[in-house]
């Protein structure tokens, strides 16, 4: 017995762990896969999370499709279009860097994780110029739509839901800005090889969420038909 | 590294260090186990004394000691303080983190940096929660239902925010659950002899991951609601209050099988340990788990049956309900065959087992009845569902709940409670409730309607009992506080198994050094191999595992 | 790079897709996207009312391209089978929502869902006494028995759904909210 309990302890004074390695863990692999399961559990509760507006949109689309209709003309499609774009092309990015973790390649992680960065500034730019221009013109959601013509019955439950929806999105894209530069950072420090690149993938999937989420939201806001 | 004197190990109390910078900072799950029990226990404490004043106030016809808007402020705090910041923590994040790495033989949690990060989010949404109560108070009830939400005055924005952040609590808890009885599972311990409590926090790490982002984004519609009044609740813009409901109870309903599960799976443990005898029916415990999760997620609709849902939708709702009496009744069945015939010892935490046998089957028999149509148009919203809700949650949870604090006390603490006290908190606590809510029931079927602050003279007999009731079951409660207090100074040592356990969390010392183990656990053995001969040892491994005494 | 886009190294099964084929999942998304607009311009340009196939196929393609990047940039289709599972018992779980609370409201016959009730609370300029004693008793019905939507009788529906008609008969239906049926 004592020299199993030895064995144990001796284990723990090894140094030859990496310095990514979490000591309750058995060994590397496990470490990942549970990352992985971990990450794919919260990305699942994310999209709980949206589909109740999913939900509410539904329903209230069904109830009162003539002012969703209305509602979704104030809308630009083109920005909308150029936003998907963006953000389809920032998922292809960060698919790169990704990639280029899992390779060792230092050079391409950086260069695919700014370019990421620089498409989510993007589309939080374009966002912010629809935004202000609702701001302006009183599309506004609930109590505070006062858009002077046109009006359609519940047309201002368009504009909440609009509002709530990209809002939504535009805090992960936001937060997704984040995590995109803490892992920049690391990476320039060298962190990331084939042999770790755990923390890399995760914010990838993150991101991809971020778009998939998009994928839904623009032809179920801007091309109402 | 700790120094290792032969058979003397250090806890993870010395291990881990000292002062109260190694427990903000820990990452051990036994500490964030603890410190979640302690603010649960607080939780339970400041709902228990809400509801000695509700009961107070309804001693006697006419007021007496509250306002009436002062009665519907503490009748919500309680409802909210109780659901959402003690019992639905309670078990898993509390005894589970503690228990769950030791039965799974394995160090810490999948996530330890996630575990600590869900307690102060817990402890950030509790107090947002509770400051609500201090800044003016709420009066909706803890459902929130629209529109005395979105109308009623008093801070509704603080308290649905902190509920909303304690939600987040809750889904990284399970995620982190579930991740670790996927992942970290000592070599041995497969899905097929995994201790039921596993299987039971499984479930409910299921349904939180699943059911809780819904009631993130249902708080967080209601306070767009209430500050932009965008209508999607409310009919006179064209919204759908009963749509409210359907939000929230697809969270809530489900919700109630995050609390009860792991009262059951506290139960599966309890009663074949001090049964001496193999569990019966192993995998129809564990399945029934499962299919309670799921079927959990179906029958919502069975709160809304006079909410001007649809007569359909309501039929379909009291159908899928009764299914859920199935994986019910099959536990209670298996764990009685467990019983039969064992070599059963009346110690607390069995005592407590018993009584959650006895009152969870009255709470589930009594829900049936409302699960039909007809009747339940007749009994809802009367004291007949708060006497229903409380046997299954106070009756089943709380008490699994105390069974499970008193079977892994020692575990925890490393001290022995008095057990003479001990019974006797138990039995108080037994009659307490029952004189407390049986009567309840006869109110309610009488037409007592909930959440009244007065009441017709007729009920006023019945409300007296069951106010008395209520101060034996805080009685109980307060004997419990004073001995488990005591032990912590003048307890006996405990052994590594005081209870002859066989699960794993008996192979160690108690309390547990800091990586739970100090050799490899021996999972040769199977959680309820009562009366199997021990397997051949393998030298060095294991030792003395059946009746483990490690020290 | 092989054409199996499979490489292993030694201690784990990673799998590294080539770029090539994100570059070709790329531009298939960017076809989507065109699919996407075209479909919602051409019938407005034919002036053909698609009804509801326009949002039927609006969703398929978006399914298409969610899936695409589910599976290839996300992975999934080389990665462990539980993890699907777990991705698709939340798309389950959704529609579990979105299915029980349209069977509500879909069936509905003795109420009309989301019509305006008589009885609106703030926005009605309260006339006369009894409708202000109206506003307590529906509060003081606590619990889940009443619902504005389920107190409006059928009729209101067919009342115009314009912003002026909302305050018309407030105070007849005003003590009714809350009984059922």
């Amino acid at each position: 017995m004592a020299q199993a309990v030895d064995e144990l302890k001796h284990d723990h004074k090894h140094d030859e762990h990496p310095w990514f390695f979490h000591h309750h863990f058995t060994d590397v692999q496990q470490q990942f896969d549970t990352a992985k399961l971990g990450m794919w559990t919260f990305l699942a509760t994310e999209i709980l999370m949206f589909g109740g507006l999913f939900v509410a949109y539904a329903l209230m689309f069904s109830m009162y499709p003539e002012a969703f209709k209305a509602g979704h003309e104030h809308l630009n499609v083109n920005l909308g279009v150029v936003n998907t774009a963006v953000l389809i092309f920032s998922s292809l990015t960060m698919a790169l860097a990704v990639r280029s973790a899992q390779t060792s390649n230092k050079r391409g992680i950086i260069i695919n994780l700014l370019i990421t960065i620089a498409c989510a500034c993007v589309f939080l730019v374009v966002k912010y110029f629809e935004y202000s221009h609702k701001y302006h013109e009183g599309l506004l959601p609930g109590i505070f739509y006062s858009f002077p013509t046109d009006y359609v019955p519940h047309i201002e439950m368009y504009f909440a839901l609009y509002f709530m929806m990209t809002g939504l999105h535009g805090i992960h894209v936001t937060v997704g800005i984040g995590l995109l530069t803490w892992i920049l950072l690391n990476a320039m420090k060298g962190k990331y090889t084939s042999a770790y690149y755990t923390q890399v993938e995760m914010v990838g999937l993150y991101w991809h969420l971020v778009d998939l989420i998009w994928i839904y939201l623009f032809p179920l806001l801007y091309l109402v038909s | 590294m700790a120094d290792n004197n032969q058979g003397q190990h250090k806890s993870f109390y010395e291990e881990g260090g000292k002062g109260i910078m190694s427990w903000v900072y820990t990452l051990d799950h036994k500490r964030i186990g603890l410190m979640y029990l302690v603010s649960v226990l607080l939780m339970f404490a400041v709902g228990g004394i809400l509801a000695l004043l509700i009961r107070l106030e309804l001693f006697r016809q006419g007021p007496t000691i509250l306002t009436a808007h002062q009665y519907n402020q503490v009748f919500t705090l309680h409802g909210a303080i109780m659901v959402f910041m003690f019992i639905i923590p309670a078990i898993p994040a509390s005894l589970g983190n503690f228990v769950l790495p030791l039965l799974l033989g394995t160090k810490d949690v999948a996530f330890p940096r996630i575990n600590i990060f869900s307690y102060y989010i817990y402890v950030i949404g509790a107090i947002i929660a509770i400051a609500s109560i201090i800044f003016g108070g709420v009066d909706t009830g803890w459902t929130f239902y629209t529109p005395y939400s979105t109308g009623s005055g008093g801070k509704v924005i603080w308290m649905v925010f902190g509920v909303f952040v304690l939600g987040f609590s809750s889904i990284l808890t399970g995620l982190n659950f579930i991740a670790t009885i996927h992942k970290l599972r000592a070599p041995g311990i497969t899905w097929s002899r995994m201790p039921l409590f596993c299987w039971g926090i499984y479930a409910t790490s299921l349904i939180q991951v699943l059911a809780t982002p819904v009631l993130a984004i249902t708080l967080l519609m209601l306070i767009i609601e209430r500050a932009w009044g965008i209508g999607i609740f409310d009919p006179a813009k064209g919204g759908d209050a009963v749509l409210f409901q359907h939000f929230f109870w697809f969270y809530s309903h489900p919700a109630v099988y995050i609390m009860i599960l792991p009262g059951m799976a506290i139960i599966s443990e309890i009663i074949p340990t001090f049964s001496k005898k193999a569990i019966f029916g192993y995998k129809a415990i564990g399945m029934s788990s499962v299919a309670i999760a799921i079927i959990g997620f179906l029958v919502w609709g069975h709160h809304m049956f006079v909410s001007g849902q649809s007569q359909f939708a309501s039929m379909v709702f009291s159908f899928l309900t009764y299914l859920v009496a199935i994986p019910s009744g099959i536990k209670v069945f298996n764990w009685t065959a467990t019983m039969y015939k064992g070599t059963i010892s009346l110690d607390t935490p069995m005592l407590y087992a018993l009584s959650f046998l006895f009152l969870f089957t009255i709470g589930g028999l009594t829900g049936i009845p409302l699960a039909a149509l007809s009747v339940d148009v007749h009994l809802t919203d009367t004291y007949f569902v708060v006497a229903h809700f409380h046997y299954v949650m106070m009756g089943g949870t709380v008490i699994a709940f105390y069974g499970g604090l008193h079977y892994w006390w020692p575990k925890m603490t490393g001290r022995m409670y008095n057990e003479t006290l001990a019974r006797l908190a138990c039995a108080l606590v037994f009659i307490g409730f029952n004189v407390t809510f049986l009567t309840q029931f006869i109110l309610g079927s009488k037409g007592m309607p909930r959440r009244y602050y007065d009441y017709l003279p007729q009920y006023q007999t019945l409300h007296q009992v069951s106010t008395v009731g209520s101060w034996i079951l805080g009685l109980g409660f307060l004997i419990m506080v004073s001995y488990l207090l005591a032990s912590l100074k003048n307890g006996a040592l405990a052994p590594a198994n005081p209870w002859g356990g066989l699960t794993l969390e008996w192979q160690t010392s108690s309390p547990p050094p800091l990586h739970n183990f100090e050799k490899q656990p021996n999972t040769k053995i199977g959680p309820y191999d009562y009366g199997v001969p021990v397997p051949p040892k393998k030298p060095g491994t294991l030792e003395g595992a059946v009746h483990g005494t490690s020290s | 790079m092989s054409e199996h886009h499979t490489e292993h190294d030694a201690h784990n099964s990673h799998h590294i897709s080539p770029a090539s084929q994100y570059w070709g999942i790329w531009i298939g998304l960017m076809i989507l996207t065109v699919i996407t607009v075209l479909a919602y311009y051409i019938p407005l340009w034919l002036k053909v009312d698609l009804g509801a196939a326009n949002v039927i196929i609006a969703m398929a393609i978006a399914t298409t391209k969610a899936s695409l990047v589910v599976l290839y940039f996300m992975g999934l289709k080389y990665d462990k089978r539980f993890l699907a599972v777990a991705f698709l018992s939340s798309l389950i779980f959704l529609g579990l929502f979105l299915g029980f609370t349209l069977l509500d409201i879909k069936t509905r016959e003795d109420s009309q869902p989301f019509a305006k009730p008589l009885y609106t609370g703030k926005e009605v300029p309260l006339e006369g006494g009894h409708s202000a004693g109206a506003a307590p008793a529906a509060t003081k019905t606590e619990g889940k028995s009443e619902s504005p939507a389920s107190a409006a009788p059928a009729a209101s529906h067919t009342a115009g759904e314009t912003k002026k008609e909302e305050a018309k008969p407030a105070a007849s239906a005003a003590p009714v909210g809350g009984t059922k049926h």
